[in-house]
């Protein structure tokens, strides 16, 4: 069977090499063989069985079994796939050296399995063997094999989640990335980064005051404001040596920076001699200060445009706090250059963040009595642009999105205290990410881990 | 005939005259009415205020709070005569606020047990922001809110809390009272110098109530400066909503929470 050729020669191209290295299979799919299998809104009935275990060593440490549940999560957390539970699953796990019975995974309703291998090598080097089939056509469309210690493991099936929303949208996942965020299970509210899915909590600050509003300058660095030197300043991260550095010496409040898109400015709110706070732009050693917006109310928590020509920012010039846009190619606000209104209902909506494809701007507006998340759709030309994505009578807040643009992670309270989800914006599927007494808050996603091979 | 038709030439003069003076009077009288109206009223507020100060016993038991109220009010009685009847309304405010706070020191006093004039005890104000869970020690640079007054020659209480409306930073009549007091403090004491933590419900965005807070001490310390404390001796600093007094998930909780703070700083 031409199938089976196929998979022999691909397993027979498979060589193991040092750590994290990963492997390429040839067949990449060129645009005549592009199976569409579906696309979003709606979901792909997929199949994943548990990974098999193949250990060389008889003498390894049991690996972790949970992989498949990983992957399991990243894919459902998509919105773009329903995975199916295993209870389903017809055919018993059978190593992957015989073909893979298709026709048990269509008879469950299957149109995309992920199948995988873990091996063990010993001493803390294992490597991860995954595929992902499209049950229609019968064939394996994706293959990669990972190797590298056992703290790399999950990192590994996240970047596979990615591959496979690549492969299956030619745009590429979000999983293998670090989020941001405020956490105060200390006492006092400090930063942490964790994985997309709530694993490995890292700590970034640790001085006992007050740490709020982080946000990512690069896949790197990591701005956030800090009152360890008594007033608001800004202070950057470094993931690499974990090191500090301030950035805001002679202004005297700073609060809520959002890098742009190129990471070379910063948009933040400053507070001028006369008390007023407003909008500023500056470069990130906080040299080449212009002020952007210039109003008697307070003007903060800017987002770029991801052309960083816009500013979007919450404004309390009419009353309360609402959403404008504000265009940064004439300067300074003034007579002839005012910032936009965006938000028309409710008394308080606030949090702006814009998209990374530019199209929409997430936000929390108060109804009622509780916040809910809303999206603005900036190129829908007729009718209402604002659309609804929780409706709840808990409050969801803080939104951000992810790199890819199809999820928001945002803080809600409806576990009682505040914790952090995600939702993707197409199928309304949420994920918990933190599960704790303390409140997690003020999150922010990194752009990928990865960076995309020429 | 001569000293008929002088008398009635007379006559006809002193009606012309008293005409003449009496729409000059009337005139005066809208004049006044119009402008001064608003600060003739407030006046009269402080006249009254004064009046029940000097029936708690202001003057025995809070002296000098009785005495700045009396100052104000002889400003503005000045300011009226002088026909500036906004700054006149602004100090007859002063005045008035300055009383009540004359009346309700001496009231307080009267009932300490030994207690008259410049010889009342020593009090001890301890103001610790609690921590989110109950623990004691305070980082250095934030929620560092310890204010103790031990000296021997105070008269009174230390600086007080002030409350706000919600999403508001305006003062409010209640905070205006306290802040009369708060700056006769500070004005009895010259060389201590203090930083204005403004505070927010935890309703809202973070970063807003960070931006609210700062308006807040912003507010406060203006108002300071209006009542005559030099601005060298003021800083201010927000904490928004990360700083609660209460914990509590309640309007009684926010409203105690939105509010400005003063800490003595050396």
């Amino acid at each position: 069977m031409k199938s089976g050729r196929i998979i022999a020669f691909l397993l027979g191209l498979l060589v193991s090499q040092a750590v994290a290295a990963e492997i390429n299979l040839p067949d990449e799919p060129t645009a005549e063989d592009f199976i569409v299998i579906s696309k979003a809104p709606s979901q792909v009935p997929i199949a994943v069985p548990d990974f098999l275990i193949k250990y060389s060593d008889p003498y390894s440490r049991k690996a972790p079994a949970s992989l498949a549940q990983v992957l399991r999560n990243d894919l459902e957390a998509s919105g773009l796939f329903k995975v199916i539970p295993q209870e389903f699953y017809l055919q018993k796990l059978r190593l992957l050296d015989s073909k893979e019975d298709f026709a048990a995974w269509s008879m469950i309703g299957a149109e995309a399995c992920a199948r995988g291998i873990l091996d063990c090598r010993g001493d803390d080097l294992y490597s991860v063997e995954l595929r992902f089939y499209d049950v229609t056509s019968k064939s394996m469309v994706l293959g990669k094999r990972y190797t590298g210690s056992e703290q790399s493991l999950r990192r590994m099936i996240h970047r596979f989640a990615d591959e496979i929303l690549l492969w299956l949208t030619g745009k590429r996942g979000s999983f293998e990335t670090r989020i941001a965020f405020v956490s105060d299970i200390s006492g006092r509210k400090e930063i942490y980064v964790m994985d997309s899915d709530g694993y490995n909590i890292q700590p970034v600050t640790n001085n006992r005051t007050l740490n709020l509003a982080p946000e990512w300058l690069d896949e790197d660095r990591l701005v956030y404001t800090s009152y360890r030197k008594v007033q608001p300043h800004l202070f950057m991260w470094q993931r690499e040596d974990a090191g500090e550095t301030r950035i805001t010496y002679k202004t005297s409040f700073n609060l809520g920076a959002a890098a742009s898109p190129d990471g070379r400015n910063l948009a933040l709110a400053l507070e001028n001699p006369g008390g007023n706070i407003d909008i500023y732009v500056m470069k990130t050693d906080a040299s080449r200060i212009l002020r952007i917006t210039s109003n008697p109310g307070i003007d903060l928590s800017p987002t770029w445009s991801p052309d960083a020509r816009f500013l979007a920012f919450v404004s309390d010039r009419s009353g309360g706090p609402q959403i404008y846009m504000f265009s940064l190619d004439a300067g300074t606000e003034g007579t002839k250059n005012k910032p936009v209104r965006l938000t028309e209902e409710g008394s308080y909506n606030t949090g702006p963040a814009w998209s990374p494809d530019g199209k929409r701007i997430a936000f929390a507006g108060r109804r009622g009595n509780q916040f809910d998340l809303f999206m603005i759709e900036l190129d829908r030309s007729q009718g209402s642009n604002l659309v609804r994505l929780t409706e709840t009578p808990w409050n969801e807040e803080d939104p951000a999105w992810s790199p890819d643009g199809r999820m928001l992670v945002y803080s809600s309270n409806k576990g009682g205290n505040y914790d952090l989800y995600t939702i993707s914006i197409y199928a309304g599927k949420t994920r918990r990410l933190t599960d704790s007494e303390s409140m997690e808050a003020a999150p922010a996603w990194s752009p990928c881990l990865r960076k995309e091979e020429p | 005939m001569k000293n008929h038709l002088m008398q009635t030439g007379g006559n006809r003069m002193k009606r012309k005259s008293t005409i003449a003076f009496m729409m000059a009077l009337m005139a005066c009288c809208i004049l006044w009415q119009g402008c001064g109206k608003d600060a003739r009223e407030m006046i009269e507020q402080a006249e009254t205020a004064l009046g029940e100060a000097r029936e708690a016993e202001a003057r025995k038991y809070a002296p000098e709070e009785y005495i700045s109220a009396e100052e104000s009010l002889a400003t503005a009685h000045s300011k009226f005569d002088n026909r500036r009847y906004k700054d006149a309304e602004a100090q007859a405010i002063t005045a008035r606020d300055q009383a009540v706070l004359a009346r309700d020191r001496a009231l307080e006093r009267k009932q300490q047990p030994g207690a008259a004039g410049a010889g009342a005890e020593d009090q001890e104000l301890v103001y610790n922001v609690p921590s989110l869970y109950g623990e004691e020690d305070i980082a250095e640079g934030a929620g560092l809110t310890s204010v103790e007054v031990g000296d021997a020659a105070v008269v009174g209480a230390a600086l007080k809390d002030i409350n706000f409306d919600f999403d508001r930073y305006y003062m409010t009549e209640d905070a205006r009272v306290v802040m009369a007091g708060n700056a006769q403090w500070m004005k009895e004491r010259p060389d201590v110098k203090i930083r204005i933590e403004g505070h927010c419900d935890e309703l809202g965005s973070e970063e807003y109530n960070i931006a609210l807070g700062e308006k807040r001490a912003r507010a406060a310390m203006d108002y300071l400066i209006q009542l005559g404390v030099s601005p060298s001796r003021l800083e201010t600093i927000s904490y928004g909503e990360s700083l609660p007094l209460d914990p509590g998930h309640n309007d009684k909780a926010w409203e105690k929470n939105r509010r400005a703070h003063f800490a003595i700083v050396e």
